[in-house]
């Protein structure tokens, strides 16, 4: 593979669980989903399952919040030919409805993902979302 | 330089600097020693000295928790030819065995110098700047 193959290929899966992330908050669930190979299997430490399962178990969860925020950090991806792994870093802030400002929940996630090169890009077709850790209602500043 | 080799260097240090926090949170020492040349200068809270004096506290500061997450956010790398820097801000949680499951979260800078060696970049000094510290 080229250098230029290669930083294309690490560029595009960046792209794609940052994708994700982005489309979770905005609960553009289609985009959610067009993240995913349609036989996708997902294991998020809460509920796992197939992908469209899991789909709507995220549909639900996600609207059950005011808003969500997820920010990702650490990234690491290996690329073998059509198919790779990565691993990223998230922490989820989730905001309850109907409380004050600053009562969330807040998830400490890592995405662990096998990747798949498909002819409309690169999909995830299996997901372990891990709980390193999570916090509840944090103390006010 | 071209444009792809920086930009491949540029990514390969990221990944470096990724690797040491995997090591870290994953306790995996020989992946934590594979970032740094094994001279590599380090000054934070384990050790002032060398990466060997850090990797010898490292066990016992990490007993201390259940888990841990070095959280990275964009590290601003500058490529000199074979020579680089790069600063990251992080956020490093900590999850206390006791009590169990509270956080305690540090805010921090790494600052390094790394160096293209035969076998990839590694972190030839480590200076960690620690700027808030929250409990709870």
């Amino acid at each position: 593979m080229s250098d230029l193959a290669y930083l294309r290929d690490r560029h595009e899966i960046r792209d794609l669980v940052t994708r994700y992330a982005c489309a979770v908050d905005r609960r553009d669930f289609q985009a959610v989903a067009a993240c995913f190979t349609s036989d996708a299997e997902a294991d998020y430490t809460y509920f796992k399952g197939p992908i469209r399962d899991v789909l709507e178990k995220i549909r639900a969860g996600v609207n059950g919040f005011a808003m969500t925020m997820h920010v990702l950090g650490n990234h690491l991806a290996e690329v073998h030919g059509d198919t790779a792994t990565s691993e990223t870093y998230a922490v989820c802030y989730h905001r309850r409805p109907g409380v004050p400002d600053g009562a969330q929940l807040v998830v400490a996630m890592r995405y662990l993902d096998d990747l798949v090169r498909t002819p409309e890009g690169w999909r995830i077709r299996r997901r372990h979302a891990t709980v390193e850790w999570q916090q509840s209602e944090p103390p006010r500043a | 330089m071209s444009g792809l080799a920086r930009l491949a260097d540029d990514l390969a240090i990221r990944d470096l600097l990724y690797r040491y926090a995997r090591g870290i949170d994953r306790r995996d020492l020989d992946l934590v020693r594979s970032c740094f040349a094994p001279d590599a200068r380090y000054e934070g809270a384990l050790a002032v000295g060398t990466i060997a004096d850090m990797l010898a506290a490292l066990p016992a500061a990490m007993s201390r928790y259940a888990a841990t997450m070095h959280f990275m956010g964009e590290p601003a790398v500058t490529i000199d030819g074979d020579s680089a820097r790069s600063e990251t801000g992080t956020i490093a949680y900590h999850v206390l065995d006791d009590p169990p499951r509270r956080l305690r979260t540090v805010g921090v800078r790494y600052d390094d110098l790394l160096e293209r060696r035969v076998d990839g970049w590694r972190i030839v000094a480590r200076r960690i700047h620690r700027f808030w510290e929250r409990a709870g």
